[in-house]
């Protein structure tokens, strides 16, 4: 079974969040900033070197590494 | 006649009025734990991060 | 006397709020056994206080561990909680959090100015009876509705009317339920709610736990089935499940209460500054910029002018002392020691404050961020992080607030190695003595300044490469960074801390460089039996020629040279100071050869920083050990360094 990560989506691809996988404390600390089962991403633009990246979700911009962004799987 | 001794004075009176204004100085930055590389008021750029709300 | 918390999101304008509402009366403390900065301040005769900016009320760190502490301890009569009103959703999970803490919460909607140009509109009278909070519209940077908050604080201080609490699913709430009938709960710290703490039983949260005695069996028993049986339902840990239920329920208001169109897109200049091409050229372009106004410009017209008039001011006096028949000692150090000391150091002070100009309105416009998330991946190729290019930027002007200014980074390690690394940045400082070689030795060849820089970013490039290779483990941390809006940085701000910063430069000049200079030019100009004689004959020759033969390889072999490297630890501007004092600026060509003064200049780029920095590192690396290892590792660093420079001119020229 294919899982799709946030940091596949390359700028202007969308996705719905579906599970994260992380240690405990780079879990909590993403869904706080509110990663959450169910919600929209979108991936607004990447960094000149490719990585980091910003995306949008609850009506906010917010940027991480795709190293994080990895632990993102989406539907 | 007394001139030499007048401004011998003055100059030394200048000398020590500069030195004892650096050291007080000096003084109440050392209690306030503060130094002047960020700025002299309370609330200089020292303390604290200026760029988050919070830091690590 | 009451008293208010105030918190929020890290950029929500909370300390613009605390600024408006407290005025002058604002004060900078610190918080027992943590390095968090403590604001109080007073308005309407009640007292106010600024807590951290925090996404989330969780046990882990410690910014939030204060918030939650304080606020079930300290009591505070009212909690305002400071949301940026264009971005709702997010902000209300905090304050759902804050709902549970039992204490009267206000909610002031921020940045109202912001909801017009983006295309929201909220509906305050909505969101008030969804959450039981009062809810007012402010902005906090323009100064509107800032009558009516004061106004509802006052309403709010007087009825104590406590908020709603958000409710997450009937099948949650069964357990919740039955946790607070049970009589464990009657023990809980005073201040407490019992559904708080019974969301924190569930949560199995570790703070909690520890302030309370062991659970009976019984319903200790129950708890843990309670937390299997929600992860069985639910798929996923009690945490993540209690996180999710509560942006639920923020979901929930914000559909309800928010209303967004759709704007159409507008230039940002965040097109131009996080752009694939244009974005590094712009750092780049926007860093020289600031160099060549301040050093080049600036510095171009006044050095020169200023330094003619301590030449002038002090020929002038001295003569005059002669004439008045002054003891030359004492006109010695009037002229040769204060006037030569402390007027070298002050022919800077205009280029300085345009710097601290230009630095500041870069720091309070927003870019800094997006610098670091630019730099970010060249960054981490070094050990360090993209946030770790503040510091460097920063330590342009002043290694001290720039080593404060690393705590912005949460890994480690990284944020070690910043440190270790930012003073390698030359810093304003150290310009004076730069400035002097340069023009002595090099006249003419002005791209030899920027060439220093260079050197003091290879210093931070190597040295991050080589603690990457040596670096086993190479975890990273999480980077999650909100790039905060654009804005025109408060003019009032801005001259605040250019002026302030200045007044520091001026003020170290009037104290340390005026006392060193001194105390050199006494010790230069008589020996040990106190007979007045040359400078090589002098107290600090003898006590010079101890350590210089150390620098001999490098080429500044000479007492003189190794005395004001001395006197550089309370401050670089010193060094500057005392050559003027014991050598001259116009005999430097006595002493130092282009190849030395570059050695010299390179020694002096890397070696530890004074003492101040030195303080602020050891503040921030947190032990003897580490400091030590920094301090080492700079000045060998510069050794060699200044070793190899001093080889590669002598090849070239």
């Amino acid at each position: 079974m294919m899982h799709m990560t946030m940091d596949e989506l390359t700028v202007g691809q969308k996705g719905a969040v579906k599970a994260i996988n992380a240690p405990k404390q780079l879990k909590r600390r993403l869904m706080d900033m509110g990663f959450t089962k169910g919600v929209g991403v979108e991936v607004v633009k990447l960094a000149p070197m490719g990585d980091p990246m910003e995306v949008s979700l609850r009506g906010y911009h917010l940027c991480l590494r795709k190293a994080e962004a990895r632990a993102i799987e989406l539907r | 006649m007394y001139t030499p001794i007048i401004s011998n004075i003055i100059v030394a009176l200048i000398i020590l009025l500069l030195i004892g204004f650096a050291i007080r100085t000096l003084h109440r930055q050392g209690k306030k734990e503060n130094c002047a590389s960020c700025g002299t008021k309370k609330n200089s750029a020292c303390k604290g991060c200026k760029f988050a709300d919070s830091c690590h | 006397m009451q008293t208010i918390a105030l918190i929020g999101n890290p950029n929500c304008g909370k300390t613009t709020l605390f600024n408006t509402l407290t005025g002058t009366t604002a004060y900078v403390g610190n918080w027992p056994g943590v390095t968090v900065e403590k604001k109080e301040g007073m308005v309407n005769g009640h007292r106010i206080l600024d807590l951290p900016g925090i996404y989330s009320l969780s046990p882990y760190s410690p910014e939030e561990k204060l918030s939650r502490r304080y606020i079930l301890d300290e009591q505070p009569d009212l909690i305002i909680d400071v949301i940026d009103a264009t971005n709702l959703e997010r902000s209300l999970y905090l304050t759902t959090q804050l709902a549970e803490l039992g204490r009267p919460l206000l909610l002031a909607l921020n940045m109202e100015d912001l909801l017009e140009k983006e295309g929201i509109r909220i509906d305050r009278k909505r969101l008030s009876q969804m959450t039981g909070c009062p809810v007012v519209q402010i902005s906090a940077s323009k100064g509107t509705g800032i009558k009516a908050l004061l106004e509802e604080i006052e309403r709010s201080l007087d009825q104590k009317r406590l908020p709603m609490q958000p409710l997450f699913s009937n099948f949650i709430e069964r357990y919740i339920t039955t946790i607070i009938k049970d009589d464990y709960l009657h023990q809980i710290p005073k201040g407490r709610q019992m559904r708080w703490a019974a969301i924190k039983l569930l949560e199995a949260d570790e703070l909690f736990l520890a302030s309370m005695p062991q659970p009976p069996q019984a319903f200790q028993t129950y708890i843990e089935q309670a937390r299997k049986e929600l992860v069985e339902h639910y798929d996923d840990d009690v945490q993540a499940i209690i996180i999710d239920q509560r942006y639920k329920v923020a979901e929930r208001i914000a559909k309800d209460c928010q209303i967004r169109t759709k704007k159409a897109k507008q230039f940002n200049f965040d097109n131009l500054a996080t752009s694939k091409f244009g974005a590094i050229p712009l750092f780049i372009a926007i860093m020289a910029a600031v160099f060549y106004l301040s050093i080049g410009l600036v510095g171009g017209y006044t050095t020169s002018w200023l330094e003619s008039f301590f030449a002038f001011a002090s020929l002038h006096i001295q003569v005059l002392s002669d004439a008045l028949q002054v003891h030359p000692l004492l006109s010695g150090i009037l002229v040769d020691g204060i006037i030569a000391g402390v007027g070298a150091v002050l022919t800077f002070v205009p280029q300085l404050f345009v710097l601290f100009l230009l630095l500041s309105i870069l720091e309070d416009c927003g870019y800094m961020a997006r610098i670091a998330f630019i730099m970010d991946r060249l960054m981490r190729s070094m050990g360090l992080s993209g946030k770790s290019i503040i510091p460097l930027v920063i330590g342009t002007g002043c290694s001290v607030p720039a080593i404060m200014s690393s705590r912005t980074i949460e890994h480690q390690k990284q944020r070690e190695l910043t440190v270790i690394v930012t003073p390698f940045i030359p810093c304003g400082a150290k310009m004076p003595v730069f400035a002097l070689m340069l023009t002595y030795f090099f006249p003419g060849k002005w791209f030899i300044a920027p060439l220093i820089y260079l050197l003091g970013i290879l210093a931070v490039v190597i040295t991050g490469l080589l603690a990457r290779a040596l670096d086993k483990h190479k975890e990273t941390n999480a980077f999650i960074l909100e790039l905060p809006r654009y804005q025109i940085p408060a003019a009032k701000n801005i001259w605040l801390q250019t002026k302030d910063r200045t007044l520091g430069f001026i003020q170290k000049a009037g104290t340390i460089i005026l006392l060193s200079s001194i105390i050199i030019y006494l010790l230069s100009s008589y020996s040990f039996t106190l007979q007045a004689v040359d400078a090589e004959l002098s107290m600090l020759a003898t006590m010079g020629r101890l350590i210089a033969p150390l620098f001999a390889p490098l080429g500044f072999g000479f007492w003189q040279a190794s005395v004001a490297l001395l006197t550089g630890i309370a401050a670089k501007e010193s060094i500057v100071s005392t050559l003027s004092v014991t050598i001259g600026t116009s005999s430097l060509g006595s002493f130092f050869t282009p190849d030395t003064a570059l050695s010299y200049m390179t020694f002096i780029l890397l070696s530890s920083p004074c003492i101040a920095a030195i303080s602020a590192m050891f503040k921030e690396l947190g032990s003897k050990r580490k400091l030590l290892f920094a301090v080492l590792w700079q000045t060998g660093f510069a050794y060699v360094a200044a070793l190899l420079i001093r080889s590669a001119t002598l090849l070239l020229l």
